[in-house]
């Protein structure tokens, strides 16, 4: 017995080993050579979103509103003048198909009815596009479709021509064949989505919309069975876009597609799908473009034409390992889109360095906040550290007592030395006890109060703020004087620029803060709740809810969102606080405002004239830091992950301001030139989307910011100093007990002492 | 031999991982320098600990003989009943439902201007001679405990049920069925009969009772979040917080402790109970 | 008192038939009173579940963070709307995907933990070696261990093990559990030891031992363990958070929103589909459970 169990001690110890001493040591693998890189193809002037591509390697671009310019084999390229331009103004196209000998066909819809027949019948439904056809030539003729199988007034989306120059359409659940001289329409198959692209391979056509791909007899007139493969691929990568093209090699007919996640090749009658590219090391990744075309080259190099005027050619590059060897991680919370396409940058910079971005609560699942930064732990604490975290919502002080993040102030001193930052945001980020900065928002939002000059002036605190209210009610004792809906929205709105103001040098709470903040909210509150009856409370609830908040739109946006409220609250409302959150848009949003009242609010019996300023809170000088990045100490890669930090902190990122989504308010950026640029009228990147251009090209900065108003907005930015940072304990528990005092269940005191309970029991931990 | 790939599978799934957490609580999180007991000197001078420590085991105080007592009469009353398999199933239901839902649900019910208390209002304002009920705000007062066991005890009275219906069906029919005919009451027929049976499932349902307490962290913190109110901050809020401040030091300390209590109570409760 | 020789035999076998009876009523009506009690709140799903945002909105707006009223709830919604659900099964293929996920790793569990769980349960109950009472000690001990402190060494472990992100790093830790072999164990306590005796004397093989007499005697026990393992790892939340990142290999579970209230619609419609099948599977599975076990019996 007792040798028995020694054997199966023995066993045990031998299985354990194994298991260990074949996973544990990581072998240097070597990698093989040869991936697809792309690069750049210039385009002929003109803004182009689309591509033909020609069996020859030639190709015809096109923009819904640019003319077709035909490009050869060699390069060359010259316009065809169809008088696309022309129509620009009367037409809004929304489909165009081309073919290969530059025949085109046309979906648009008037931009002014002028002919009243046709009004009359797009207004009964029995026609909705109108449709012509061009032909090689240039002559141009009216299309109706008609036909047995096409029902009035279905749409027709997607055109292709087959190589014989036969039109085949697709609306949102049929494919057709369509005589381009007659206009006569034949339904061929039903579809279950709209079919996006259709290919043509010998007599067979293969039209594939975002789930399946039918295959078609054209010369049987029949559907032949499907490809399981294919439609699992197309349902799972659709997003973004997906191109497809027919190459062949020897002898087999393969079709390429293209997607975010790569470029992918199908033997034609197989069932294996393999991808070629990978998204995320060639230009198919990038998520600001989406791929419109692919052209198959005899070299086997790609073409991939992407929307915004872009296209490059893919090819493979023998010299380039298969897949970088080196990886720099960047880690964020929530997706970041600015963040996302500084990875892509980075990446295009450095061919081989792969940057994996990841998030750690992302879209609609049941990962908490909580939930993400413990799995982030067990990797900091497992030694998988990555080398670029965004601390947004995380506590900063924690992870650098911890030695999880590297110091800056190395990296960020020539910046602070030659001016190129704002010196105080930077150092406001400065942690006490070590007194080191180990972390740097790229973006910030200033507290920003609007309204009329009687109620207030100047930089207000809390108490200003109170006081004004009072003005305001006096005057309108009906109706909402902030735009607040529910007690947290107050809060939400003054938490942060008091916030800073509660914890002592030693980071104990100042409960006399505390109380005078939740006591001036609550009169805040009571004064807001007393222009309204219960019935008429609920009213203008429902009515904003339903008008300003949908579904996905969370309360907190709205109400912190300066230029939005301004602009679609005053009147309805007397004094808005807010932040401003966006450098262009905020502050043109101001402006459209105070115009706007001026212009036509009388009505609104304005006294006095709308202004606007900093708001202090208890506080004073806070900013909202927003994208804050720090590195890692133990990342893997200390030098790229340096530069990565100078990448962000470059002038090109920080003008980029706008890719922060899915927020899409990500903030004015810390770095002086930028911002200026950005506030530049003349800064034609940014001077299309608030200003307005009249045929001859001239800007006309309508509701540009002015000179004044810009300096005002520059010392705003000098004078912050206070850093804000959302998602710590002590705001979490200052909010929930809030919502409770304002709502009466506590006294401003009994609240103060309950987050101060809470608090004692976070600090003995 | 029958141990032996159930037990390899746990050497490497748990008892190693395990050993590595008891090795880690002798280690200084972050610069893995060994600082002796150092970590378990933290944690027992903690007041944090103090107060999860006496809430967890108030908790278990109350929920598991609540939880074993209404499961076994139940399952007494059920077991020889025709719609035993239904009514079970319907009991196991809460257990069914994706935590996140049943918490949704509860914070309905529950919240202080909740169903719960729209109800308990209406009726107090119907019938004038109750008195006057004020709203409860049962998530930041002393209700809080009330409501956690109460929570526990629906989603768990099903579980417990099935597992002593397993140990009663394991009792041999004969024996009951003779001391009938012998004429022993049902008094004695539990006492002497079904209770010594049933002893080992005791141990059983206990264990996985403390087990489900420990479980059922996940809902309590969902709707109370990291820093409920004092009545119902357990030792899991502790751990995982201790776990976001990346302090897997004193986690460690305490989960060693944890064990070492869990392992003697087991080891002395299975003595006296088979 | 009435001696017995007074009443008729008749009547008295009458009366204790209706005593009978009148007991076994008594208890039905105390168990589905308290079977009603613990569906009731799960009524509000199906409602729920139909009920467009609006209205959500507006019988849940107290809870929102509005000062006066009490929230209320219709088991009925007025404005009823498939929406949730059309969203849900229509719009969202991952659904589908997340849903057999499910089933796949669900099932790989138990049967994972009858393979594995099964032997370790006997061991434990039919032979008496040394160390067997710390070691049984050691397995429930580490069952009541706190999953948040097991992340990181498992994740280490799995690490190691080139699991980590795929499947079987939910599905191996949770087939090697403890806690099935402790439920299973005391399915076999409760066999004779006697019989187990005689059946080696009689020159049984341990194996035969274990299929012939140990799975038919201690089926109530698996059958336990299965049950309540199954609804466990249907509703698995915690490992596959942590241990898989590829969204595409996680289980239903992870599906469910983040509770908002505008969300809450579509949370109640997903509880609906999850729940829908794990009952079918739960009636399904129970029956099957115990033919096999029968049927292993005879055969084994």
């Amino acid at each position: 017995m007792k040798k028995k169990v020694r054997v199966l001690l023995f066993i045990m110890v031998c299985v354990m080993c194994a298991a260990f001493s074949g996973c544990g040591g990581s072998q240097e693998e070597e990698i093989p050579m040869g991936r697809y890189a792309d690069r750049e193809v210039k385009l002929p002037p003109g803004t182009f979103d689309y591509m033909h591509p020609c069996p020859d390697g030639s190709y015809y671009l096109y923009g819904l509103d640019t003319e077709l310019t035909y490009v050869d084999a060699q390069g060359g390229s010259k316009a065809k003048d169809r008088g696309w331009e022309k129509n620009a103004n009367i037409h809004v196209k929304y489909e165009v198909g081309v073919a290969d000998n530059g025949a085109a066909v046309f979906a648009y819809a008037p931009r002014f009815w002028n002919d009243e027949e046709l009004e009359a019948r797009w207004l009964s439904g029995d026609i909705c596009y109108l449709y012509f056809y061009v032909d090689e030539k240039g002559e141009k003729h009216a299309l109706e479709p008609h036909g047995e199988g096409y029902q009035k007034g279905t749409n027709l989306n997607t055109f292709a021509f087959s190589p014989e120059g036969e039109l085949y359409a697709a609306s949102d659940h049929a494919v057709y064949r369509v005589n381009v001289e007659t206009g006569e329409v034949e339904s061929l198959f039903a579809t279950e989505k709209q079919v996006k692209s259709m290919v043509f391979m010998g007599d067979v056509m293969l039209a594939a919309d975002d789930g399946k791909a039918y295959f078609y007899d054209r010369a049987e007139g029949k559907l032949l069975d499907g490809n399981g493969a294919l439609d699992v691929f197309l349902s799972s990568h659709s997003s973004g876009g997906l191109v497809m093209a027919l190459g062949d090699r020897e002898n087999e007919q393969i079709l390429y597609m293209g997607c975010r996640t790569g470029l992918y090749r199908y033997i034609w009658g197989g069932s294996v799908i393999e991808q070629i590219a990978d998204g995320q090391m060639t230009a198919l990744g990038d998520t600001q473009r989406s791929p419109r075309a692919l052209q198959v080259l005899d070299n086997g190099a790609f073409r991939v034409m992407f929307s915004g005027n872009y296209m490059v050619e893919m090819y493979y590059d023998e010299t380039l390992p298969a897949r970088p060897a080196k990886e720099l991680t960047v880690y964020s919370l929530e997706e970041n889109g600015w963040i996302r396409y500084a990875g892509q940058l980075f990446q295009k910079e450095h061919p081989d360095v792969l940057v994996r971005y990841e998030t750690g609560m992302d879209g609609d699942n049941a990962v908490s906040r909580e939930d993400a930064l413990r799995n982030l732990n067990t990797r900091l604490l497992a030694g998988d550290v990555p080398d670029v975290i965004v601390m947004d919502q995380m506590d900063i002080e924690q992870y650098a007592d911890k030695g999880v993040l590297r110091e800056l102030d190395g990296i960020l001193q020539p910046y602070l030395d030659d001016g190129i930052l704002y010196q105080n945001i930077v150092e406001g980020m400065r942690m006490t006890e070590k007194n080191k900065i180990y972390s740097v928002p790229m973006m910030v939002y200033l507290p920003l109060w609007l309204g009329e000059k009687m109620y207030l002036d100047g930089e207000d605190s809390l108490e200003d703020i109170v006081a004004g209210m009072e003005k305001a009610r006096q005057k309108h004792p009906e109706g909402a004087i902030l735009y607040t809906l529910y007690p947290k929205d107050v809060l939400l709105q003054t938490m942060p620029v008091c916030l800073p103001a509660w914890t002592g040098e030693d980071g104990s709470l100042d409960v006399e803060k505390l109380t005078a903040y939740y006591q001036a909210v609550r009169r805040m509150w009571e004064i807001d709740c007393a222009g309204f009856d219960d019935a008429g409370r609920e009213a203008w609830q429902k009515n904003n809810m339903e008008w300003y908040a949908p579904e996905d739109m969370d309360m907190a946006d709205i109400g912190f969102n300066f230029q939005y409220a301004a602009q679609q609250n005053f009147g309805e409302t007397w004094l808005q606080l807010g932040f401003l959150m966006t450098p262009q848009v905020g502050m043109t949003g101001i402006h459209v405002t105070k115009a706007n009242m001026a212009a036509d609010w009388q009505e609104k019996e304005l006294e006095d004239t709308v202004t606007y300023d900093a708001y202090t809170g208890q506080a004073g000088n806070v900013y909202w830091a927003r994208t804050i990045v720090g590195l890692c100490e133990q990342g893997k890669e200390p030098k790229l992950a340096e530069e990565y930090m100078n990448l962000l902190l470059s002038d090109p990122m920080m003008r980029k301001w706008w890719l922060d989504k899915p927020r899409n308010h990500s903030g004015l950026t810390i770095r002086k030139d930028s911002l200026g640029d950005i506030l530049d009228i003349d800064n034609i990147e940014f001077g299309q989307t608030m200003g307005f251009k009249d045929p001859t090209g001239v800007n006309h900065p309508n509701f540009w910011p002015t000179e004044e108003e810009k300096q005002w907005l520059y010392q705003m930015m000098e004078d912050a100093s206070c850093c804000y940072r959302p998602g710590t304990m002590l705001e979490e528990c200052a909010m929930e007990v809030g919502v409770r005092v304002l709502e009466g269940e506590l006294t401003p005191e009994e609240g103060a002492k309950e987050v101060e309970r809470k608090m004692a029991i976070a600090m003995e931990e | 031999m029958f141990l032996l790939p159930g037990f390899s599978g746990v050497m490497v799934f748990y008892l190693l991982p395990f050993l590595e957490v008891v090795r880690r609580s002798f280690l200084k999180s972050g610069n893995s320098a060994f600082v002796g007991i150092e970590n378990y000197r933290t944690v027992w001078g903690n007041g944090a600990f103090v107060l999860a420590v006496r809430n967890t085991f108030l908790y278990m105080a109350v929920g598991v003989p609540l939880l074993m007592g209404i499961s076994l009469i139940l399952s007494l009353l059920l077991r020889n009943l025709l719609l035993r398999r239904r009514l079970v199933s319907a009991m196991l239901l809460p257990m069914a439902v994706p935590a996140a839902v049943m918490v949704l649900t509860l914070q309905i019910l529950i919240d202080r201007q909740g169903v719960i208390n729209g109800v308990l209002t209406k009726v107090s304002e119907q019938m004038a001679a109750l008195p006057a009920f004020a709203a409860i705000d049962y998530l930041n007062t002393e209700w809080a405990l009330v409501v956690v066991v109460c929570s526990f005890l629906w989603k768990n009275t099903g579980y417990m049920v099935i597992l002593w219906l397993a140990g009663l069906a394991a009792l041999p029919k004969e024996v009951e069925e003779a001391a009938q005919v012998d004429g022993a009451n049902r008094w004695q027929n539990w006492h002497y009969i079904i209770r010594p049976g049933l002893s080992g499932s005791f141990f059983t349902v206990g264990m996985l009772s403390v087990l489900q307490i420990f479980k059922s962290y996940r809902e309590v913190w969902m709707v109370a979040g990291s820093y409920p109110q004092e009545h119902i901050y357990f030792l899991q809020h502790l751990l995982q917080n201790w776990y976001l401040k990346l302090e897997f030091d004193r986690m460690a300390a305490l989960t060693v402790i944890m064990s070492l209590v869990l392992l003697i109570v087991c080891l002395l409760l299975q003595k006296r109970l088979e | 008192m009435r001696s017995r020789a007074t009443v008729p035999a008749w009547v008295v076998r009458l009366y204790g038939r209706w005593r009978k009876k009148r007991t076994a009523w008594f208890a039905t009506g105390i168990c589905v009173a308290v079977a009603v009690l613990i569906c009731a709140p799960l009524l509000m799903i199906p409602g729920g579940s139909l009920m467009d945002g609006a209205e959500m909105r507006q019988i849940l707006s107290p809870i929102l963070g509005d000062g006066r009223g009490f929230a209320a709830w219709h088991l009925i919604p007025v404005y009823p709307t498939i929406g949730h659900f059309y969203r849900l099964l229509i719009e969202s293929p991952a659904f589908y995907q997340l849903f057999w996920n499910t089933v796949g790793m669900t099932a790989a569990i138990l049967l994972g933990q009858l393979v594995v769980g099964l032997p370790s349960a006997w061991a434990f109950a039919a032979f008496r070696f040394r160390g067997r009472d710390f070691l049984f000690g050691l397995y429930v001990v580490l069952m009541l261990l706190p999953f948040q402190v097991m992340l990181l060494p498992q994740y280490i472990v799995l690490q190691k093990l080139h699991l980590y992100n795929h499947p079987a790093a939910v599905i191996l830790p949770a087939v090697f559990s403890t806690f099935p072999v402790f439920i299973m164990y005391r399915g076999f306590t409760q066999i004779d030891a006697e019989i187990l005796e005689a059946a080696r004397l009689d020159g049984a093989g341990e194996l035969q031992i274990f299929f012939r007499i140990g799975l038919p005697l201690g089926r109530m026990g698996i059958q336990a363990a299965m049950v309540l393992s199954f609804l466990e790892y249907w509703n698995l939340v915690e490992q596959p958070m942590a241990f898989l990142e590829e969204q595409a290999t996680w289980p239903l579970s992870l599906y469910l929103p983040q509770i908002t209230i505008s969300q809450a619609g579509f949370a109640f419609a997903v509880a609906v589909m999850v729940l829908i099948p794990a009952l079918f599977v739960f009636a399904l599975g129970q029956d099957a459970l115990e033919e096999g076990i029968a049927y292993i019996g005879v055969k084994g």
